[in-house]
Parts: C-alpha cells; structure tokens; sequence
C-alpha cells in the first residue's frame, strides 16, 4: 500500500527547525520563535514545560501495520508509553522532549510518515470515513482521493500559511460517516450518468461557532477535487482573518463575505485554476495485498465469549470473504507496547489492514473470515474489555481540565465514570449500541458535543455563592449529507449527575428500541423531550454542608474552582457566570426606576446593586469571593487600584461592606452610575478577559492613585499598573507614561504576562536609567517594581 | 498629560525612545512649525512632521501643483494637480493624523508679509526654491530671533544648515544672492527626486530635534552631500563681522525683497 508523498522540501524544513531548537537551546532566541515554526510541525506544548505532543499525519486513519510497530518502537525509543488514537484519525505522541524532537520527525520521516500540518494553521490530516472501501453502501472508495490530495496539498508551501486551520474531509455516501457536512471543505461521493464525482460542501466546523457546511457544488467531476479545494485554500489564504484568530476559520469568512461574495470570490478562483490547467489528481485504487499463505488459522480460546464478540465487532465488507473488525481503544489512549505488539501481528495480513477511527478506535479490514480465531486470541492477550458492549468504544471525550489550558470541567473523568456505571448497571447495552456519548470539557467543540446523540459540554454553574461543575446536555444531532442538524441543547446537569442521568436515559429508551429504528428517529420523535425533563430532575445539587462531594469535579482532589483556568476562546462558561450577576444587576434597577419602593427595600437594592456589580467581573480575574466583605475587598483590588474604575466609587465599598445603609440612600446616583461604569467595563472586555482602556468617565486621578507616604515607607508600591493582555511594545509605551506621571524616587508596580513582556520590558526600563526592585511571578502573569530615576 | 489610547499607541514608537519619551511626545504635540514652500522639501517635512503629531503646521506657497510637480514633492498626488499646493497638502496631513492642526498662507513670502506669518512659530522650514525667498526667510528670522532651517538642492546634491538665534546665519556665509543666470534652477538644471527627500527629511528632523529640545542641532556647521557618489561633508562655518545682517556693522535694517528667483546655490566663492 502507498502512502502519501511526502514533499521533498520536508527536508529543509526540519533542518530549519533543528537550528532553531539549537539556538533557542543556546538562548539566542526566544520560545515564542521557536513556537511558530513549531506548531506548524504538529509539535504542541504540554502543561508541563518542556514537555511536547506530537502529531502524526495519517491520511484517512490509513497507517499499515509495519509503520504503527515503527511509530511505536520510536515513542518506546525515548521512553513513551502512551500512544493516543485523535478524532481526527492521526496518532498522537506525548511526553516528547525538545532534544528528541527533530530526531523522532526524522525517524518518522523515514517510514513515510510526517508531522508537519499537525497543528498550526495548516491544511490538517484529510479525513476520511473510517470503513472507505468496504462499506458496502458506499459510492465508491474515497480513500485514495484523500490520499492523492495529501500528497498536494502539503507540497504546496502556502498550505502552512494560511490564516488559520483548514480541515478536509470525504465521505462515501449519503451517509455522511466522514462529517464532509461539518468540514471546512467537504467532500461526498457520488456517480451521476455513471460517472465518478462529489457534491462539495465548504465553510462547516466545529468550534467557538459551530457551523454546518454550506452546499457549495452540487456535483462535480471526481476529476476536479484538486482544482475545487485549491480554489477554496486560496480565497481563504487571500481573504481570510489574519487578526483575529478566534473569527478567522472559513466558516467566518463566509459569514463576513456573505453568501454571493464568497461563491462569486470561489468562482474566480476556480475559473483561474481551469485557465492555469491545474492537473486533476493521480487517483491509485488502494490494493491489498493479502494474506501470506504461512499463516495458519487459529481456533478461538474461549468459544461463548468469541461469539459475543464476533456478534458485536465483526462486520462484513462488501467484499465477500472478508470481515472488518473494531477494535475499541477507551478515550483513544493504547500503550506503546499495545501498538507495538498490534502491528507485529498484523504485518503478515498485509498492508491495508488498518484505520484509525473518529471515535479513536482501531478498525481492522481485509480480514480472511478463516483467520478471525488468530484475531480474537490475540487482541484478548493484548487489549482489555475488546468484548465489551460497543457502546464503550462510542464515547468519545476531549483532553478536558486536567491537560488542555482552557479546559472547565474534567471531561475525561467524567467519561469514565459515566463507563463504569454503565458496567455496573446490568442494562443490556448490546440494544443501545448504536448511541454516540460525547463529552466536551467546554464549550469549545473537541470532544464533538454538537454531533452527538447524547452531547455534554463543561461549564460552571454556582450554588449558595459556590462553584459546582456542570454540563451543559445536548441531544440529536443528525449528521447526513442535505440534512446535517447539531444537537440542541436541553438543559443541564451537574457532573456528579452524569452517569446517573446517562444511565436513566439509556433505561428509558431501552424500553422504545422496537418502536424506533434507531436512536436519531426516537430522539426526533419523543428522546429530546425525555431529556428535557430528565434535567428537570437533575437540576438541583445539595448544599456544600449536606453533601460537598457535588462541589468536586470527577476525580479531582480539590473544589471545583476556575482559579487555574486560562482565559481563551473557551470562557463562555465565564460569560455564564457574568451574565446571572448582570441579570441581577439589571432587576434591581428596574425595581429602583420604578420608585415604588420604601426606604428599608431601597436600602437593601442598592446595596444589591453594589454587591453584584463588585462580584461580576471578579471570575474574569480568578477570584471566587467566599463572603461578601471579600467580594468588596477584591474588586477594589483588581478594578480600582489598578484604574479600571474611578477612585471616587471606593467609597460605596467601604459603604456597603459596613451595612451603612443609610448613607447608601443619599448616594443613590454614585451607586447607579457605578454600576453602570461596571457595565460599560464589561462590554469594552474581549474574550480574553482583557479589558479596553477605561473611557474617559471612568479614568482615574492620577493623584488619588498614589498612597500615603506612611504607605510608602512600609514599603508598599505606590502605584499599581496591569498591563497583562497589554502587547509589546504597547507594554513598555505605557510604563514609561504611568513613570512620567511620579517623581523621582517613586514607586511602580507593573502587572506583565509570561513570555516576550518579561523578557523585554523591564529590560527597556532599566536601560531608561530607572531601577528594577523586583520582579516575581504570581500566578501565570509577572509582577515587576519599579523606582523612578532621575534621567 | 492626557495622552488617549489611539495616541499611546500612534506614537509608541517616539515613547519608546529615551530622548523622546512621553516628555519629548507632548513637546512635538505642542510645537508649532512653519514650512515655507510645499514642494520637493516642503513635502517631505511636511509628512514627517505630521506623522510625528507636531501640533500646529503652518503651509506657505503660492503656486498650484503641476504634474512636473509630482516626480519629487510627495505629498501631492496626481488627481491634485491644478490645486493649491497648500490644500493639497493639508489634505494629507489630516489624512496622516487627524491630530495635527493646519493653517495654510495661500501666498509668497514677501517683506511685507513674513515677519506676521513667522511670529507664531516656534521653528520654520525654509523650502523655498528662489535665493529672494531664502534671504527673505534668514533676515526675517534674524529679526525676529526665530530658529530655522536653511536648505536647498539641485541635480544631486544638497546642502542645509540650522539658525538659531545667535549662530552663524546664511548671510554670514552668502552675503547676498549670485548673479541672475549665474546659476542654473531646477527647471533647468533638473533634480533627483529622491535628493529632495533626503534634504526634508533632514529638515523635518532638525525641527522635531529643536521641538524636544534634544541633540545637537546643525547650528555653525553646514552640512552638503553629494548623492551621486553619497558622500557628507560637513564645513564648520563661524558668525561673520561683515555679515550685512547680524554682523558688527549691519547695513541691513528692514527686510528687503531681493531681485530674481533661482534655485539653490552652486558658486561657492561666494562663500567667505
């Protein structure tokens, strides 16, 4: 079996990222440099530093045997266990040191496998579905074209440039087992007048903001699937949003060019290919080599259990004589040694005899039915529970809060759970086999939540002023080409509620299997309502005092908090949060408008309005204030003291925090237009927490800003300034302006993100001639303080 | 000093800069200058000044822009030609940065006028094209005690020098203008485009160098360079007690208007 071409400049490449590695080693340049040309390789950082995760490009899931025992034999080389199976069909290294890195891409290189588009914004793995060329249903086999467009599309430099992500996939039929629907570039086969082509959809994703792909060609020649995705790459190169890397996938572009611009830019370009006489790919048919006649067939060990097995996992090709059969891989995750072993034995059934799934599992195809006892034997020496229910193989999860930085709720834990329940609960899952469970730790999309039957995705949600973890459900996705819906949302469950509520769902529906044709029909017709009020029943969580396991995420050993939770694109359940206190906010103040109220309720809403206006922004900052006195305490930390709010309003804090109602009643306007300073501080905030500089209304006194000389001389900065989220050299600009405001001898703390700003800002400001007292890092971010020079 | 955010970051890159900084940012910001012609040099300064947030720009010249114009004075474009200079060029100016203010003399300098339109400056930019207007310029400015820079180009090179009040001034080096048709202008003689550049640019420099009150200023040395070998040369020139203006026995009381326009000056042995 051929692979893919790997281009020839692939070379180079990774001779230019070893020299990089070798400087950055010798502290010549920075990690961040280093980074760009990283990503691109597939190469990704992990939580721990110096730590990297490593990318395999494999077309389709398509990797022959030989090549899994050499990958694994590489990650055993520098000491890694765990090999991991993505939903985008590629192999996954961990734990990858920076010195191995070059050595390993070469290695891989060598076996005909690169990393390079693994991340970063490139064109990705093509995928494909996982059972091309032996479903019997299928068109046709689309694999090859996968391939035959690989080998293009990365010996096309601007393939690694381009504004961000650009994901392909081709499915053989209507079915749409490959998600073309939901891909930036979607292809499905089809035959029209007998011959071979595709319907072509573009600009779907998963994500932020998930889209459904748009139909973009009705059918086109299989000839011309090189020339109709080139064009897309090239509108999106052209046009796409470089800037914002959060609006920037195709799907964006779409919606900002509007449908005609977008189709009218994709005829130009595609007219041009045609002008240009770009050739159509080189499509070879996937052989199989078959079966070396040494092997002899084995009987099965345990005959009732083969059985079982057989019933579950082994399907027939639309090639007679031939079985595929799946190998369910839990959470994707196979040990090297696993790999390693899996490979062996497979070699002597030959080279097309392997794909990695969506659902991150191993299917096997071409298998000779005669030999199906030599199978089973072996995967029940090596793998655990390959008999088990395929239900267990269907639910998929993301990395979740314990790895991925943007991670809320511990997905994976979560999915475990809800697996080990499901053992214990002697329901016949053979029934509900067919049910896709996925679990995303956010609202980001990875663990696919919007193309589930049954879809969870993380957020938080408060009780009694406590964080609890929670999910939000969603349910009947329908993926099928003209009729891709996502899941809808139907309520949410907190996540010690997950397996219950998992387990009560599957109870019910086992008793309409035979009413339905399958889960997708029962969930359209009556499942979603079921959902709904099975929500509705597991809305509610006990106290902390009563039971305080609710108020730890699975698995975890400490509350549930946010503290460590980087703010990324993945902070809508944040926004959650926000938007129950800024409700608050907004009730209280019509009850305050309609003034129908007396003096003692009055008193009680402005203090409310101070209490949730305090509280409001303090998660965007880390914070979950236990009382109330620390809710005042902390903002004026955060948002006054570093100028985002007006020094004048301190006051109300002190108010508020000693119950001084009275005085309350005659600031009623400061308390009103404070809450609305608040307000407008929200809606300048970007999804990264950042904030705008404050408005004019809301500037500080500069003087007000500067302690008391008793202050001073305990030695206490005078003047705090966070310019986290605040870019070089943007930074340093507006240091030198808070020193230009202090005299000489003066005090300034400054608030700096990790990387370029502490690398180069304190630099810059010695060299001005001020001098560096400190510099510590809190947190995720740097502290630095500064004494203003005479210079 | 009430910088907004658009100008913390319009002008980060002069904050950045230790003889700048956020002190040197207000002086550009409430320093006005005055450029005496818009054209190959006028244009050039004219740009940087406004890039860099001079507060007031004040525009003299008379003439409207020709397309022979645009081969060197960069701040007009080709749908201008026709139109003032001076509201060609305030045009741009705004474009470049909205904060700059620009008051536009639609007008030559004569005896009569330039000792009202210099008063309000604190430096002016001579880059007038004719020997009349640059001793106009230098014995107004003399008068007046105003600082300016003196420049002027031809085919390929260029010379300059700064005044301020008390240095060597351009008639303590030319005492008064050559002979008509002793030196070619540029419609004759011609210029590289890119040489008017280099002169304005200088100019524009000496300007903001005056405003923020940094450096060494190109005061009793003037400075000339030859583009097409690039070569500087640098002549360390001193007051002369001869000079008719601010020498020991000046005959020059009141501003007079020399006779005959022409571009820059090549006789050297003029010089004293």
């Amino acid at each position: 079996m051929k692979g893919y071409s790997i281009p020839p400049q692939l070379d180079g490449e990774i001779n230019q990222l070893e020299k990089l590695i070798e400087k950055f080693k010798r502290g010549e340049i920075t990690a961040v440099e280093v980074k760009a040309h990283r990503v691109p390789f597939g190469v990704y950082e992990q939580r721990e530093s110096d730590t990297y995760m490593m990318r395999i490009r494999c077309v389709a899931g398509m990797i022959s045997p030989l090549q899994l025992e050499k990958v694994a034999g590489i990650a055993t080389q520098y000491g890694i266990r765990d090999i991991h199976i993505t939903t985008r069909q590629e192999l996954q290294i961990h734990y990858v040191k920076l010195e191995y890195l070059v050595a390993m891409i070469r290695q891989l290189k060598e076996i005909g496998l690169a990393t390079r588009g693994g991340g970063g914004n490139t064109v990705r793995n093509i995928v494909a579905q996982e059972d091309a060329g032996i479903n019997p249903l299928e068109e046709f086999d689309v694999s090859p074209y996968a391939l035959a467009l690989t080998s293009r599309m990365i010996a096309e430099s601007d393939s690694w440039n381009l504004p961000r992500k650009f994901k392909i996939a081709f499915s053989g039929s209507s079915e749409d087992k490959g998600y073309a629907t939901i891909a930036d570039v979607g292809f499905i086969a089809k035959i029209k007048d007998g011959k071979k082509g595709f319907k072509v959809y573009a600009a779907g994703g998963l994500g932020a903001k998930s889209e459904v792909g748009k139909l973009l060609l009705e059918f086109i020649g299989a000839d011309e699937v090189f020339a109709v995705t080139k064009a897309l790459k090239n509108v999106f190169f052209k046009y796409g949003n470089r800037k914002n890397k959060h609006a920037a996938r195709l799907r964006f572009l779409w919606q900002s060019l509007g449908d005609e611009e977008f189709r009218k830019k994709f005829q130009e370009e595609y007219k041009k290919n045609k002008q240009d006489e770009v050739l159509p790919l080189v499509i070879e048919e996937i052989e199989s080599e078959g079966v070396s006649d040494k092997l002899l067939p084995e009987e099965p060990e345990s005959v009732s259990d083969f059985t079982l097995w057989k019933g579950r996992y082994v399907k027939t090709q639309k090639q007679a004589d031939f079985v595929s059969i799946m190998i369910p891989v839990e959470l994707g995750f196979i040990s090297s040694d696993q790999a390693r072993k899996l490979g062996h034995f497979l070699a002597p059934f030959g080279d097309n005899v392997l794909r990695m799934t969506k659902n991150q599992n191993f299917l096997l195809r071409n298998i000779p039915k005669k030999y199906l006892g030599n199978i089973y034997n072996f995967l029940k020496d090596i793998f655990h529970g390959i008999s088990r229910p395929t239900i267990y193989g269907k639910i998929l999860s993301c990395a979740g809060a314990a790895t991925c930085q943007l991670g809320i709720c511990l997905s994976r834990q979560a999915a475990k759970a809800v697996m080990k329940d499901l053992g214990e609960s002697g329901l016949n899952l053979d029934d509900a086999g067919d049910i896709k469970i996925n679990i995303s730790g956010c609202p980001n999309c990875c663990g696919q939540h919007l193309a589930a039957d049954l879809g969870f995705s993380g957020k938080a949600l408060r009780k009694e002023g406590r964080l609890y973890a929670a999910y939000n459900v969603f349910a009947g996705a329908v993926i099928y080409d003209g009729r891709t819906k996502f899941a809808e949302h139907v309520g949410e469950i907190a996540a010690k509620h997950m397996p219950a509520f998992v387990k009560d769902f599957l109870n019910i529906y086992l008793f309409k299997t035979k009413q339905y044709k399958n889960i997708q029909e029962y969930l359209l017709r009556e499942g979603t309502k079921e959902l709904k009020k099975l929500c509705l029943h597991y809305k509610g969580i006990p106290g902390f005092e009563e039971d305080k396991n609710f108020y730890f995420d699975w698995d975890a050993d400490s509350l549930f908090s946010l503290a460590e939770r980087r703010a990324g694109e993945c902070s809508a359940g944040f926004f959650d949060l926000i938007q129950v206190d800024l409700n608050h906010i907004h009730e209280t103040r019509k009850i305050l408008a309609a003034e129908q109220t007396g003096e003692t309720e009055k008193k009680k809403l402005l203090y409310d309005l101070i209490f949730y206006s305090c509280r409001m922004l303090l998660i965007t900052r880390g914070i979950e204030p236990k009382n109330e006195s620390e809710v005042f305490e902390t903002f004026q930390k955060h948002f006054i003291d570093t100028g985002f709010i007006a020094v004048a309003f301190k006051e109300l804090m002190t108010l508020a925090l000693h119950k001084n109602y009275q005085t309350l009643l005659d600031r009623e306007n400061d308390v009103s237009r404070f809450s609305k300073d608040v307000e407008a501080l929200y809606e300048n905030m970007d999804n990264s927490f950042n904030f705008k500089r404050p408005a004019p209304e809301f500037v500080t006194h500069e003087s007000e800003r500067v302690v008391s000389s008793k202050e001073k001389a305990a030695d206490r900065p005078a003047v705090l300034k966070d310019l986290r989220g605040v870019v070089c050299p943007l930074n340093f600009v507006k240091t030198k302006i808070e020193l230009s405001k202090l005299k000489p001898g003066d005090i300034l703390e400054i608030w700096l993100d990790d990387g370029e700003p502490i690398e180069n800002v304190p630099g810059s400001v010695k060299a001005e001639g001020h001098e560096i007292v400190e510099r510590k890092k809190i947190g995720d971010h740097w502290s630095v303080i500064i004494e203003k020079k005479v210079t | 000093m009430n910088f907004n955010e658009e100008q913390i970051e319009r002008y980060s890159r002069h904050i950045i800069l230790k003889d700048v900084g956020v002190e040197g940012q207000e002086k550009m910001m409430a320093g006005k200058v005055l450029i005496i012609g818009t054209g190959g040099l006028g244009a050039p300064a004219a740009l940087y000044l406004a890039a860099a947030g001079v507060g007031v720009i004040g525009l003299v010249d008379a003439d409207n822009v020709e397309l022979s114009n645009l081969q060197r004075q960069v701040i007009h474009f080709t749908p201008d030609v026709n139109k003032p200079k001076v509201i060609s060029a305030k045009e741009k100016i705004e474009a470049i940065n909205p904060d700059v203010k620009v008051v536009t003399y639609h007008t030559k300098v004569f005896s009569e006028n330039i000792t009202g339109i210099i008063k309000d400056y604190d430096f002016v930019i001579d880059g007038t094209d004719n020997f009349a207007a640059k001793f106009l310029i230098n014995d107004a400015c003399v008068f007046a005690a105003k600082p300016f820079s003196h420049g002027a180009i031809l085919r390929f090179s260029g010379q300059t020098i700064t005044y301020v009040p008390g240095s060597t001034c351009y008639r303590c080096i030319f005492l008064t203008p050559p002979p008509t048709d002793a030196v070619p202008n540029c419609s004759q003689a011609g210029i590289l485009g890119a040489v008017a550049g280099m002169l304005g640019t200088i100019q524009a420099t000496e300007a903001l160098k005056f405003l923020i009150k940094k450096g060494e200023l190109l005061q009793n040395r003037l400075l000339t360079f030859d583009a097409l070998d690039m070569k500087f040369r640098e002549v360390a020139v001193t007051r002369n007690p001869r000079c008719p203006i601010c020498g020991e026995n000046p005959s020059i009381k009141k501003l007079i208007d020399e006779a005959q326009p022409v571009c820059s000056l090549k006789n050297k042995n003029k010089k004293t």
